[in-house]
Protein backbone atom coordinates (compact mmCIF):
# COMPACT_ATOMS: atom_id res chain seq x y z
CA UNK A 1 0.00 0.00 0.00
CA UNK A 2 1.42 3.48 -1.35
CA UNK A 3 0.73 5.89 2.24
CA UNK A 4 1.42 9.38 1.48
CA UNK A 5 1.14 11.61 4.76
CA UNK A 6 0.29 15.43 4.14
CA UNK A 7 1.29 17.97 5.68
CA UNK A 8 -0.04 21.63 6.39
CA UNK A 9 0.96 24.86 7.43
CA UNK A 10 3.96 26.68 8.94
CA UNK A 11 7.30 24.86 9.38
CA UNK A 12 6.75 24.79 13.45
CA UNK A 13 2.70 23.42 13.02
CA UNK A 14 4.57 20.63 10.00
CA UNK A 15 6.64 19.38 12.65
CA UNK A 16 4.23 18.92 15.30
CA UNK A 17 1.78 17.10 12.75
CA UNK A 18 4.96 15.01 11.83
CA UNK A 19 5.62 13.48 15.23
CA UNK A 20 1.55 13.48 15.51
CA UNK A 21 1.49 11.37 12.91
CA UNK A 22 4.53 8.78 13.50
CA UNK A 23 2.87 8.79 17.16
CA UNK A 24 0.15 6.98 15.28
CA UNK A 25 1.31 5.09 12.96
CA UNK A 26 3.19 3.48 15.93
CA UNK A 27 0.12 1.79 16.77
CA UNK A 28 -0.59 0.65 13.57
CA UNK A 29 0.92 -1.79 10.86
CA UNK A 30 1.57 1.44 8.18
CA UNK A 31 4.96 2.51 6.34
CA UNK A 32 4.76 5.94 5.18
CA UNK A 33 6.02 6.09 1.43
CA UNK A 34 5.85 10.20 1.12
CA UNK A 35 5.88 13.40 3.29
CA UNK A 36 4.26 15.66 1.47
CA UNK A 37 3.62 19.24 2.46
CA UNK A 38 0.90 20.75 0.87
CA UNK A 39 0.93 24.39 -1.16
CA UNK A 40 -0.70 26.04 -3.80
CA UNK A 41 1.16 24.06 -6.70
CA UNK A 42 1.74 20.60 -5.93
CA UNK A 43 -1.91 19.05 -5.64
CA UNK A 44 -1.44 17.33 -9.47
CA UNK A 45 1.74 15.90 -8.79
CA UNK A 46 0.34 14.30 -5.45
CA UNK A 47 -2.47 13.51 -7.51
CA UNK A 48 -0.73 11.96 -10.49
CA UNK A 49 1.52 9.92 -7.80
CA UNK A 50 -2.00 7.69 -7.25
CA UNK A 51 -1.48 6.94 -3.29
CA UNK A 52 -3.52 4.12 -1.97
CA UNK A 53 -3.85 6.13 1.30
CA UNK A 54 -3.30 9.66 2.38
CA UNK A 55 -2.83 10.86 6.29
CA UNK A 56 -3.47 13.54 7.66
CA UNK A 57 -3.14 15.42 11.24
CA UNK A 58 -6.08 16.26 13.79
CA UNK A 59 -6.20 19.22 13.46
CA UNK A 60 -9.50 21.15 11.66
CA UNK A 61 -7.69 22.22 8.57
CA UNK A 62 -5.79 18.92 7.96
CA UNK A 63 -9.41 17.34 8.35
CA UNK A 64 -10.99 19.53 5.99
CA UNK A 65 -8.49 18.62 3.83
CA UNK A 66 -9.00 15.09 3.93
CA UNK A 67 -12.50 15.26 2.89
CA UNK A 68 -11.77 17.39 0.25
CA UNK A 69 -8.83 15.32 -1.01
CA UNK A 70 -11.63 12.26 -1.14
CA UNK A 71 -14.34 13.90 -2.93
CA UNK A 72 -12.04 15.69 -5.30
CA UNK A 73 -10.07 12.15 -5.76
CA UNK A 74 -13.27 9.97 -5.51
CA UNK A 75 -12.34 8.13 -2.45
CA UNK A 76 -13.30 7.89 1.14
CA UNK A 77 -12.78 10.20 3.99
CA UNK A 78 -12.80 9.76 7.59
CA UNK A 79 -11.53 12.44 10.19
CA UNK A 80 -10.94 11.62 13.83
CA UNK A 81 -9.93 8.14 13.37
CA UNK A 82 -8.40 6.07 16.44
CA UNK A 83 -7.18 3.35 14.12
CA UNK A 84 -7.13 1.67 10.87
CA UNK A 85 -7.58 -1.58 10.30
CA UNK A 86 -6.81 -3.84 6.88
CA UNK A 87 -8.43 -6.71 6.61
CA UNK A 88 -8.83 -9.29 3.15
CA UNK A 89 -7.99 -6.09 1.50
CA UNK A 90 -10.54 -3.90 3.15
CA UNK A 91 -9.92 -1.08 4.94
CA UNK A 92 -11.62 -0.45 8.28
CA UNK A 93 -11.43 2.55 10.84
CA UNK A 94 -12.54 2.94 14.52
CA UNK A 95 -13.73 6.24 15.22
CA UNK A 96 -15.32 7.25 18.15
CA UNK A 97 -19.54 8.77 17.86
CA UNK A 98 -22.15 9.74 19.94
CA UNK A 99 -19.93 12.23 21.14
CA UNK A 100 -17.66 9.82 22.20
CA UNK A 101 -19.96 7.78 24.14
CA UNK A 102 -19.85 4.74 21.51
CA UNK A 103 -17.20 3.76 18.98
CA UNK A 104 -17.90 2.99 15.64
CA UNK A 105 -16.24 0.69 13.23
CA UNK A 106 -16.01 1.98 9.59
CA UNK A 107 -15.33 0.22 6.07
CA UNK A 108 -13.93 2.81 4.03
CA UNK A 109 -15.67 1.66 0.19
CA UNK A 110 -12.98 3.60 -2.56
CA UNK A 111 -9.69 4.34 -2.40
CA UNK A 112 -7.48 6.52 -1.93
CA UNK A 113 -8.42 6.62 1.62
CA UNK A 114 -8.07 9.94 3.22
CA UNK A 115 -8.15 9.66 6.78
CA UNK A 116 -7.30 12.21 9.27
CA UNK A 117 -6.06 11.03 13.14
CA UNK A 118 -7.62 11.27 16.06
CA UNK A 119 -5.84 14.46 18.12
CA UNK A 120 -4.07 12.15 20.73
CA UNK A 121 -2.99 15.39 23.21
CA UNK A 122 -0.08 17.87 23.61
CA UNK A 123 2.16 15.89 25.38
CA UNK A 124 2.41 18.64 27.97
CA UNK A 125 2.64 16.98 31.14
CA UNK A 126 1.94 20.11 33.15
CA UNK A 127 -0.69 18.93 36.14
CA UNK A 128 -4.34 20.07 35.32
CA UNK A 129 -7.27 21.54 37.31
CA UNK A 130 -10.18 21.12 35.00
CA UNK A 131 -13.19 22.67 35.69
CA UNK A 132 -16.63 21.99 34.99
CA UNK A 133 -20.13 24.53 35.14
CA UNK A 134 -20.72 22.87 38.23
CA UNK A 135 -17.98 25.66 40.02
CA UNK A 136 -21.34 27.73 39.47
CA UNK A 137 -20.05 31.25 39.12
CA UNK A 138 -16.79 33.24 37.38
CA UNK A 139 -15.71 34.28 40.75
CA UNK A 140 -15.06 30.42 42.21
CA UNK A 141 -11.99 30.85 39.54
CA UNK A 142 -10.26 32.93 42.40
CA UNK A 143 -9.56 30.29 44.97
CA UNK A 144 -8.90 27.34 42.13
CA UNK A 145 -6.58 29.39 40.76
CA UNK A 146 -4.64 30.01 44.32
CA UNK A 147 -4.95 26.38 44.20
CA UNK A 148 -3.05 25.73 40.75
CA UNK A 149 -0.60 28.14 41.90
CA UNK A 150 0.54 26.15 45.10
CA UNK A 151 0.39 23.12 43.32
CA UNK A 152 2.21 24.23 39.85
CA UNK A 153 -1.13 23.34 38.12
CA UNK A 154 -2.94 24.58 34.61
CA UNK A 155 -6.62 25.30 35.22
CA UNK A 156 -8.56 24.03 32.05
CA UNK A 157 -12.32 24.35 31.37
CA UNK A 158 -15.37 22.37 30.14
CA UNK A 159 -17.17 23.51 27.35
CA UNK A 160 -20.05 25.15 29.29
CA UNK A 161 -17.41 27.41 31.27
CA UNK A 162 -15.47 28.29 28.18
CA UNK A 163 -18.80 29.68 26.46
CA UNK A 164 -19.43 31.02 29.44
CA UNK A 165 -16.11 33.06 29.11
CA UNK A 166 -15.07 32.51 32.55
CA UNK A 167 -11.92 30.82 30.90
CA UNK A 168 -10.08 31.93 27.80
CA UNK A 169 -10.84 29.63 24.02
CA UNK A 170 -7.51 27.90 24.55
CA UNK A 171 -8.42 26.51 27.75
CA UNK A 172 -10.84 24.51 26.57
CA UNK A 173 -10.49 20.73 27.64
CA UNK A 174 -11.87 17.77 25.72
CA UNK A 175 -12.75 16.80 22.16
CA UNK A 176 -12.73 20.21 20.11
CA UNK A 177 -10.13 21.78 22.67
CA UNK A 178 -6.85 20.40 24.11
CA UNK A 179 -6.35 16.70 25.42
CA UNK A 180 -4.14 16.60 28.20
CA UNK A 181 -2.11 13.69 29.80
CA UNK A 182 -0.89 15.04 33.41
CA UNK A 183 0.24 13.34 36.20
CA UNK A 184 -2.72 13.84 37.92
CA UNK A 185 -5.70 16.05 36.78
CA UNK A 186 -7.92 17.29 39.43
CA UNK A 187 -11.33 17.59 38.17
CA UNK A 188 -13.61 20.11 39.90
CA UNK A 189 -17.26 20.31 38.91
CA UNK A 190 -17.50 18.94 35.82
CA UNK A 191 -19.96 15.86 34.93
CA UNK A 192 -17.42 14.13 32.41
CA UNK A 193 -19.59 14.21 29.84
CA UNK A 194 -18.56 12.11 26.59
CA UNK A 195 -16.26 15.34 24.91
CA UNK A 196 -15.31 16.68 27.95
CA UNK A 197 -13.88 12.84 29.08
CA UNK A 198 -11.62 12.62 25.39
CA UNK A 199 -9.56 15.70 27.00
CA UNK A 200 -9.02 14.51 30.18
CA UNK A 201 -8.73 10.50 30.20
CA UNK A 202 -5.30 9.75 29.23
CA UNK A 203 -3.99 11.48 32.68
CA UNK A 204 -2.03 9.37 34.70
CA UNK A 205 -4.71 9.88 37.74
CA UNK A 206 -7.93 11.44 37.68
CA UNK A 207 -8.96 13.04 41.06
CA UNK A 208 -12.70 14.49 40.91
CA UNK A 209 -14.69 16.18 43.16
CA UNK A 210 -18.64 16.26 42.58
CA UNK A 211 -21.29 17.22 44.42
CA UNK A 212 -23.35 14.38 42.42
CA UNK A 213 -22.57 10.45 43.12
CA UNK A 214 -23.84 9.27 40.22
CA UNK A 215 -22.08 11.70 37.86
CA UNK A 216 -20.08 9.92 35.21
CA UNK A 217 -17.12 11.40 36.25
CA UNK A 218 -16.73 9.14 38.74
CA UNK A 219 -16.67 6.13 35.79
CA UNK A 220 -13.66 7.41 35.01
CA UNK A 221 -12.02 8.56 38.11
CA UNK A 222 -9.29 6.82 40.09
CA UNK A 223 -10.19 9.32 43.43
CA UNK A 224 -13.53 10.69 43.98
CA UNK A 225 -14.88 12.87 46.45
CA UNK A 226 -18.83 13.34 46.82
CA UNK A 227 -18.45 16.57 47.92
CA UNK A 228 -19.37 20.78 46.97
CA UNK A 229 -15.57 21.21 45.40
CA UNK A 230 -15.34 25.13 47.35
CA UNK A 231 -15.78 23.34 50.99
CA UNK A 232 -12.96 20.75 49.85
CA UNK A 233 -10.80 23.15 48.42
CA UNK A 234 -10.93 25.71 51.14
CA UNK A 235 -10.17 23.14 53.50
CA UNK A 236 -7.18 22.38 50.86
CA UNK A 237 -6.42 25.83 50.81
CA UNK A 238 -6.26 26.30 54.42
CA UNK A 239 -4.10 23.14 54.85
CA UNK A 240 -1.65 24.19 52.42
CA UNK A 241 -1.07 27.94 53.99
CA UNK A 242 -1.25 26.46 57.67
CA UNK A 243 2.30 24.78 56.54
CA UNK B 1 -28.50 13.94 29.30
CA UNK B 2 -27.90 10.33 28.90
CA UNK B 3 -25.92 8.28 31.59
CA UNK B 4 -23.64 5.45 31.29
CA UNK B 5 -26.38 2.74 31.05
CA UNK B 6 -28.45 4.20 28.88
CA UNK B 7 -26.31 3.67 25.64
CA UNK B 8 -28.21 0.74 24.65
CA UNK B 9 -27.09 -0.48 21.33
CA UNK B 10 -30.23 -2.13 19.61
CA UNK B 11 -30.63 -3.77 16.03
CA UNK B 12 -29.14 -2.18 12.92
CA UNK B 13 -26.90 -0.13 15.17
CA UNK B 14 -29.70 2.47 16.36
CA UNK B 15 -29.60 3.87 19.81
CA UNK B 16 -32.86 4.76 21.79
CA UNK B 17 -32.00 8.48 22.45
CA UNK B 18 -36.42 8.77 22.29
CA UNK B 19 -36.37 9.37 26.08
CA UNK B 20 -33.63 12.25 26.27
CA UNK B 21 -35.25 16.07 25.12
CA UNK B 22 -33.64 16.84 21.82
CA UNK B 23 -31.08 19.83 21.78
CA UNK B 24 -29.35 21.50 19.15
CA UNK B 25 -25.59 20.62 19.43
CA UNK B 26 -23.32 23.41 20.45
CA UNK B 27 -21.53 24.21 16.61
CA UNK B 28 -25.09 24.40 15.51
CA UNK B 29 -26.10 26.67 18.48
CA UNK B 30 -22.51 28.61 18.13
CA UNK B 31 -23.61 28.67 14.05
CA UNK B 32 -27.62 29.99 15.20
CA UNK B 33 -26.75 32.31 17.64
CA UNK B 34 -23.49 34.05 15.05
CA UNK B 35 -26.29 33.84 12.71
CA UNK B 36 -28.29 36.26 14.49
CA UNK B 37 -25.64 38.25 15.69
CA UNK B 38 -25.08 39.22 12.11
CA UNK B 39 -28.55 39.90 11.20
CA UNK B 40 -28.35 42.42 14.91
CA UNK B 41 -26.10 44.26 12.78
CA UNK B 42 -27.95 44.67 9.36
CA UNK B 43 -31.30 44.42 10.65
CA UNK B 44 -33.29 45.51 7.45
CA UNK B 45 -31.44 43.56 4.28
CA UNK B 46 -31.12 40.05 6.22
CA UNK B 47 -33.08 37.19 5.99
CA UNK B 48 -31.98 34.19 7.67
CA UNK B 49 -33.38 30.74 7.57
CA UNK B 50 -32.40 27.71 9.54
CA UNK B 51 -32.96 24.21 8.09
CA UNK B 52 -33.02 20.52 9.35
CA UNK B 53 -32.93 17.24 8.09
CA UNK B 54 -34.99 15.29 10.79
CA UNK B 55 -38.12 13.84 11.81
CA UNK B 56 -41.22 15.46 13.72
CA UNK B 57 -39.16 15.77 16.65
CA UNK B 58 -37.08 18.64 15.85
CA UNK B 59 -40.19 20.68 15.41
CA UNK B 60 -39.99 22.54 18.71
CA UNK B 61 -36.53 23.87 18.32
CA UNK B 62 -37.73 25.12 15.10
CA UNK B 63 -41.10 27.03 16.51
CA UNK B 64 -38.38 28.39 18.97
CA UNK B 65 -35.93 29.27 16.53
CA UNK B 66 -39.06 31.76 14.72
CA UNK B 67 -39.24 33.01 18.64
CA UNK B 68 -35.86 34.59 18.53
CA UNK B 69 -36.48 35.80 14.90
CA UNK B 70 -35.04 33.43 11.75
CA UNK B 71 -37.35 34.50 8.87
CA UNK B 72 -37.62 30.82 7.31
CA UNK B 73 -37.51 27.45 8.90
CA UNK B 74 -37.19 24.56 7.05
CA UNK B 75 -37.83 20.94 7.54
CA UNK B 76 -36.45 18.03 5.36
CA UNK B 77 -38.45 15.22 6.32
CA UNK B 78 -36.69 11.89 6.49
CA UNK B 79 -38.44 8.92 7.72
CA UNK B 80 -37.65 5.85 6.31
CA UNK B 81 -33.84 5.41 5.88
CA UNK B 82 -31.86 6.41 8.98
CA UNK B 83 -29.26 9.13 7.71
CA UNK B 84 -27.08 10.28 10.80
CA UNK B 85 -24.31 8.38 9.26
CA UNK B 86 -25.25 9.39 5.82
CA UNK B 87 -22.94 13.10 4.70
CA UNK B 88 -23.26 12.36 1.42
CA UNK B 89 -27.08 12.01 1.53
CA UNK B 90 -26.99 15.02 3.83
CA UNK B 91 -25.43 17.13 1.69
CA UNK B 92 -26.92 16.30 -1.62
CA UNK B 93 -30.40 17.47 0.40
CA UNK B 94 -29.10 20.35 1.51
CA UNK B 95 -27.57 21.47 -1.92
CA UNK B 96 -30.46 20.10 -3.54
CA UNK B 97 -32.93 22.33 -1.33
CA UNK B 98 -30.46 25.74 -1.80
CA UNK B 99 -30.11 25.30 -5.52
CA UNK B 100 -33.87 24.83 -5.99
CA UNK B 101 -35.56 26.66 -3.58
CA UNK B 102 -33.27 28.72 -0.84
CA UNK B 103 -30.34 29.90 -3.03
CA UNK B 104 -29.11 31.75 0.09
CA UNK B 105 -25.69 33.64 -0.05
CA UNK B 106 -24.32 32.23 3.15
CA UNK B 107 -24.68 28.99 4.51
CA UNK B 108 -23.63 27.78 7.82
CA UNK B 109 -23.06 25.22 9.46
CA UNK B 110 -21.84 23.98 12.79
CA UNK B 111 -18.47 22.45 12.47
CA UNK B 112 -19.50 18.76 13.24
CA UNK B 113 -22.28 16.53 15.34
CA UNK B 114 -22.31 14.62 18.04
CA UNK B 115 -23.63 11.64 16.52
CA UNK B 116 -22.04 11.19 13.40
CA UNK B 117 -18.81 13.55 13.80
CA UNK B 118 -18.07 13.25 10.58
CA UNK B 119 -17.34 16.95 10.31
CA UNK B 120 -17.87 16.38 6.01
CA UNK B 121 -21.07 18.19 5.43
CA UNK B 122 -19.91 22.13 4.88
CA UNK B 123 -17.30 20.77 2.82
CA UNK B 124 -19.48 18.38 0.69
CA UNK B 125 -22.19 20.95 0.49
CA UNK B 126 -19.52 23.44 -0.68
CA UNK B 127 -18.44 21.16 -3.26
CA UNK B 128 -21.64 19.99 -4.70
CA UNK B 129 -22.60 23.89 -4.81
CA UNK B 130 -19.41 24.82 -6.34
CA UNK B 131 -18.50 27.55 -4.29
CA UNK B 132 -15.92 28.06 -1.08
CA UNK B 133 -15.91 26.63 1.97
CA UNK B 134 -14.00 27.80 5.23
CA UNK B 135 -13.56 25.56 8.27
CA UNK B 136 -12.81 26.16 12.07
CA UNK B 137 -14.49 29.21 11.63
CA UNK B 138 -14.46 31.42 15.01
CA UNK B 139 -15.96 34.79 14.38
CA UNK B 140 -17.51 36.47 11.03
CA UNK B 141 -18.43 39.63 9.36
CA UNK B 142 -19.76 41.09 6.63
CA UNK B 143 -17.98 43.17 4.49
CA UNK B 144 -19.05 47.20 3.60
CA UNK B 145 -20.38 46.31 0.40
CA UNK B 146 -22.15 42.94 1.44
CA UNK B 147 -20.36 40.79 -0.73
CA UNK B 148 -17.67 39.47 1.42
CA UNK B 149 -17.90 37.49 4.63
CA UNK B 150 -14.38 38.05 6.43
CA UNK B 151 -13.97 34.89 9.03
CA UNK B 152 -11.56 34.57 11.44
CA UNK B 153 -10.52 31.30 12.42
CA UNK B 154 -8.02 29.40 14.54
CA UNK B 155 -5.65 26.66 14.02
CA UNK B 156 -3.22 25.13 15.99
CA UNK B 157 -2.93 28.75 17.54
CA UNK B 158 -2.63 30.69 14.67
CA UNK B 159 -5.30 33.17 14.10
CA UNK B 160 -6.20 33.54 10.32
CA UNK B 161 -8.14 36.37 8.63
CA UNK B 162 -9.91 35.83 5.41
CA UNK B 163 -12.24 37.90 2.93
CA UNK B 164 -14.35 35.27 1.30
CA UNK B 165 -16.65 36.10 -2.27
CA UNK B 166 -20.55 35.23 -1.23
CA UNK B 167 -21.75 33.20 -1.67
CA UNK B 168 -19.64 30.93 0.38
CA UNK B 169 -20.14 28.34 3.39
CA UNK B 170 -18.73 28.70 6.71
CA UNK B 171 -18.24 26.13 9.60
CA UNK B 172 -18.55 27.00 12.46
CA UNK B 173 -16.18 25.42 15.25
CA UNK B 174 -15.89 27.26 18.74
CA UNK B 175 -17.31 30.28 19.44
CA UNK B 176 -16.98 32.54 22.32
CA UNK B 177 -20.31 33.57 23.95
CA UNK B 178 -22.35 32.23 21.72
CA UNK B 179 -25.01 30.33 23.38
CA UNK B 180 -28.03 30.56 21.73
CA UNK B 181 -30.36 33.58 22.83
CA UNK B 182 -33.17 32.73 24.72
CA UNK B 183 -37.01 34.21 23.16
CA UNK B 184 -39.22 36.52 25.48
CA UNK B 185 -42.71 34.96 26.38
CA UNK B 186 -44.30 38.08 23.90
CA UNK B 187 -41.85 37.11 20.90
CA UNK B 188 -43.26 33.33 21.28
CA UNK B 189 -46.89 34.33 21.80
CA UNK B 190 -46.44 36.26 18.27
CA UNK B 191 -44.02 33.79 16.92
CA UNK B 192 -46.51 30.46 17.53
CA UNK B 193 -48.84 30.55 14.15
CA UNK B 194 -45.73 31.19 11.75
CA UNK B 195 -45.68 27.75 9.69
CA UNK B 196 -42.75 25.00 9.20
CA UNK B 197 -41.88 24.97 5.93
CA UNK B 198 -41.54 21.47 4.86
CA UNK B 199 -39.34 19.31 2.12
CA UNK B 200 -39.84 15.73 1.29
CA UNK B 201 -36.37 14.10 0.81
CA UNK B 202 -37.76 12.57 -2.45
CA UNK B 203 -38.79 15.54 -3.94
CA UNK B 204 -35.29 16.94 -3.54
CA UNK B 205 -33.30 13.87 -4.08
CA UNK B 206 -34.35 11.89 -7.07
CA UNK B 207 -31.33 9.38 -7.41
CA UNK B 208 -29.59 6.79 -5.03
CA UNK B 209 -26.68 8.72 -3.33
CA UNK B 210 -23.72 6.35 -2.36
CA UNK B 211 -21.92 7.16 0.75
CA UNK B 212 -18.19 6.83 1.47
CA UNK B 213 -18.07 4.77 4.65
CA UNK B 214 -20.68 2.04 5.79
CA UNK B 215 -21.08 1.42 9.59
CA UNK B 216 -20.57 -2.14 10.68
CA UNK B 217 -20.39 -2.25 14.16
CA UNK B 218 -20.92 -0.29 16.60
CA UNK B 219 -19.65 -0.52 20.80
CA UNK B 220 -18.83 0.41 23.97
CA UNK B 221 -14.97 1.12 24.58
CA UNK B 222 -14.93 -0.65 28.85
CA UNK B 223 -12.54 0.89 31.34
CA UNK B 224 -11.35 -1.45 33.47
CA UNK B 225 -11.31 1.86 36.39
CA UNK B 226 -12.38 1.38 39.77
CA UNK B 227 -13.08 4.95 41.48
CA UNK B 228 -11.79 5.36 45.66
CA UNK B 229 -14.21 7.23 46.83
CA UNK B 230 -12.46 9.43 50.53
CA UNK B 231 -15.61 9.83 53.06
CA UNK B 232 -15.99 11.72 55.37
CA UNK B 233 -16.55 15.59 56.04
CA UNK B 234 -14.43 18.18 53.33
CA UNK B 235 -11.54 18.78 55.88
CA UNK B 236 -10.83 14.60 56.10
CA UNK B 237 -11.19 15.14 52.11
CA UNK B 238 -8.97 17.49 52.01
CA UNK B 239 -6.55 16.18 54.67
CA UNK B 240 -6.89 12.88 52.71
CA UNK B 241 -5.43 14.72 48.85
CA UNK B 242 -2.77 17.09 50.86
CA UNK B 243 -1.28 13.79 52.26
CA UNK B 244 -1.26 11.65 49.50
CA UNK B 245 -0.61 14.13 46.33
CA UNK B 246 -0.63 17.83 47.31
CA UNK B 247 2.37 17.97 49.65
CA UNK B 248 4.39 15.97 46.62
CA UNK B 249 3.54 18.75 45.06
CA UNK B 250 3.64 22.00 46.65
CA UNK B 251 7.16 21.16 47.38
Amino acid sequence: MKIACILIGTPEIIEKQKIEILNFIDGNALKISDYIILNNDNYQDIEKNKYDLFLFASNIFSSSAAIKFSYRLNGSACTGVKNIIQEENKIFVIKPIYSNNLIGKFHMKKAPYCISIENRGSGDSSNIIAVGQGISEKENLGEINKLATYIHAKVCGSRPVIMNAWLEMEKLIGVSGVIVSPAICFVLGASGMGAFKVGIEKSKKIIAINIDAKSPIFKIADIGIVNDFKLVTDDLLKLIEKK
Amino acid sequence: MMLENDWVITNHFLIDTSFVKKIINPYDECALELALKIKDKNLSNIEINALTIDDISADRILKNLYAVKFNNCIRIKVIEKDIKFCPFTKSNLISSYVKNYGHEDLIIFGHQSGIGDSGKLGLLTAELLGIQCVTGVMNYKLSDDNKKIITTSINNGVELIQAVQLPAILCVANSIDSYLRIPTLKDKINSKDKEINYYEADQLLTTFVEEDLELIEIYKEETNKKCFFVDGTSEEQAKFLYDNFIEELIK
